[in-house]
């Protein structure tokens, strides 16, 4: 039914919502927690930075990108002086991409989570003791858990769905950075509508299921942390 | 209220809506803006890929020319029953190679990859621009065996194409040969590719059905296939249609 390239597109896009979301689940830790539990006045810039690809168009993400990894810019220079292979049209600069354009989605929920638990179970584990690193691995990440299945789930969806920076940055090359959204693209663009069509309904049911998942996870949970961990959806 | 009155008011008077492919845009709105001087209506020029003027026109989009990268799109649209006459060539489009970094003036196309091997090369989509399938037949029959180890960065369009070679993403790139005139490109590093080594890149106009009644938009149509237009667009970078098509 699927034809074998729409097959590698769509390993190639479960390869790189997966390595992004656990990249981002460790790189959101520690942001998220700063963000909670911080009272320094850069909170809000690095916030509004954080979340700024929220409202960014995609676009906009993957022309600076470019200019980015291009031999001149800052990336392409870095890669260049290390040894790398350019950053444009590889999956490594997918993934750097990615990284970005799903951040928002795994700190804010992560965060939400993190200050709904509140000073009192850390200061009583101060009081008894506890060191800081011990208090956020045995209280903080266990409580924030619903936190983080939350935020994994969107980074894993919405990296999924990218679609505006691969355009940019992608260069549509099989196997490399030709995921399922180019795919589809390219199927409407060459007006194969049954190709497009099916692919489409797979990654639309797929979205959904994972959604669903979420949701109804989020709402049958024991009550005593619901509307607790104020993760927003 | 006001600005309400003021737009239907404005929107009264016929515009032609023409979708135009991205690699003609600005020669379209040069030729536009002359068309206009002498004819009371407004030219409205949608850039796009041609695919998707496609889609959308199949869809209903209000366009009354499309201004096609290819002969195929506007063949589509005549057997779904939705263009007022039969499609006409406007355009024929010159490939060229573009190596932003380097001057190749004087050498050949073969000498180019040699010197460039393992280099990366931007071409267009050959499964959905003309100007992408012109640039892998180049690439056959200079380098059947791919002895010279190019890599393929395929762009969604020749614009794209362009901008991955602009912005040194890459080395070399097939672009069209209007797009380097009109940014007024360094001879020296680039020239046009012979026209033998690829399928002559024919591109199509069309006037759909919507446009029946707007006597401007046939007026539009008839003008772009005229000597003295077609003598504008050769000027822009294409070559001139031979007469007897």
């Amino acid at each position: 039914m699927l034809s074998a390239s729409d097959w590698t597109a769509i390993v190639l896009t479960l390869k790189l919502a997966t390595i992004v979301t656990l990249l981002l689940v460790v790189i959101a830790t520690p942001l998220a927690w700063w963000l909670a539990s911080t009272r320094s006045w850069l909170r809000g810039p690095v916030a509004a930075i954080v979340a700024l690809p929220l409202v960014l168009p995609p676009t906009v993400i993957g022309f600076y990108l470019l200019l980015a990894f291009a031999p001149s810019g800052p990336l392409g220079q870095a890669t260049g002086w290390l040894g790398l292979a350019p950053l444009a049209f590889s999956f490594e600069g997918l993934v750097i991409g990615s990284l970005i354009y799903s951040l928002p989605f795994v700190v804010q929920p992560v965060q939400n989570a993190m200050r709904a638990i509140g000073r009192e179970p850390l200061d009583a584990a101060a009081m008894l003791g506890a060191s800081p690193l011990d208090r956020f691995f045995s209280i903080v990440v266990p409580m924030s858990l619903p936190g983080y299945l939350v935020g994994a789930a969107l980074g894993f969806a919405h990296t999924v769905g990218e679609f505006g920076i691969v355009l940019m940055i992608g260069g549509s090359i099989p196997s490399e950075t030709r995921v399922v959204s180019v795919q589809i693209y390219d199927y409407v663009e060459g007006l194969e509508y049954s190709s497009a069509h099916r692919l489409s309904a797979l990654v639309l049911l797929t979205s959904f299921v994972i959604l669903l998942s979420v949701y109804v996870w989020q709402f049958r949970r024991p009550s005593s942390n619901i509307g607790k961990t104020g993760a927003t959806l | 209220m006001l600005c309400c009155l003021i737009m239907l008011v404005s929107s009264a008077s016929a515009d032609v809506n023409v979708a135009v492919a991205s690699n003609f845009a600005n020669t379209a709105r040069q030729l536009a803006r002359e068309f206009e001087k002498t004819h009371d209506t407004q030219i409205v020029i949608v850039a796009g890929s041609s695919g998707k003027h496609y889609a959308q026109i199949v869809n209903g989009a209000p366009f009354d020319i499309l201004l096609s990268a290819d002969q195929q799109k506007p063949a589509k649209l005549q057997s779904a029953n939705l263009l007022l006459t039969a499609p006409k060539t406007y355009a024929l489009g010159r490939l060229a190679l573009w190596t932003p970094r380097k001057a190749i003036d004087n050498i050949s196309l073969k000498t180019v990859l040699s010197q460039n091997r393992s280099a990366r090369i931007a071409m267009a989509n050959p499964k959905l621009a003309p100007y992408g399938i012109a640039a892998l037949e180049t690439l056959s029959s200079t380098d059947p065996q791919n002895q010279f180890n190019m890599k393929k960065v395929i762009a969604e369009n020749v614009s794209q194409a362009y901008q991955f070679a602009h912005s040194g993403n890459v080395d070399l790139a097939f672009v069209a040969v209007s797009q380097l005139q009109q940014q007024g490109v360094a001879a020296t590093h680039w020239f046009a590719v012979p026209a033998s080594k690829h399928s002559p890149i024919l591109q199509d106009a069309a006037l759909l059905k919507r446009a029946s009644n707007n006597a401007q938009a046939h007026a539009f149509f008839n003008y772009l296939l005229s000597p003295a237009t077609q003598q504008l667009i050769s000027e822009a970078g294409y070559e001139r249609i031979p007469t007897t098509h």
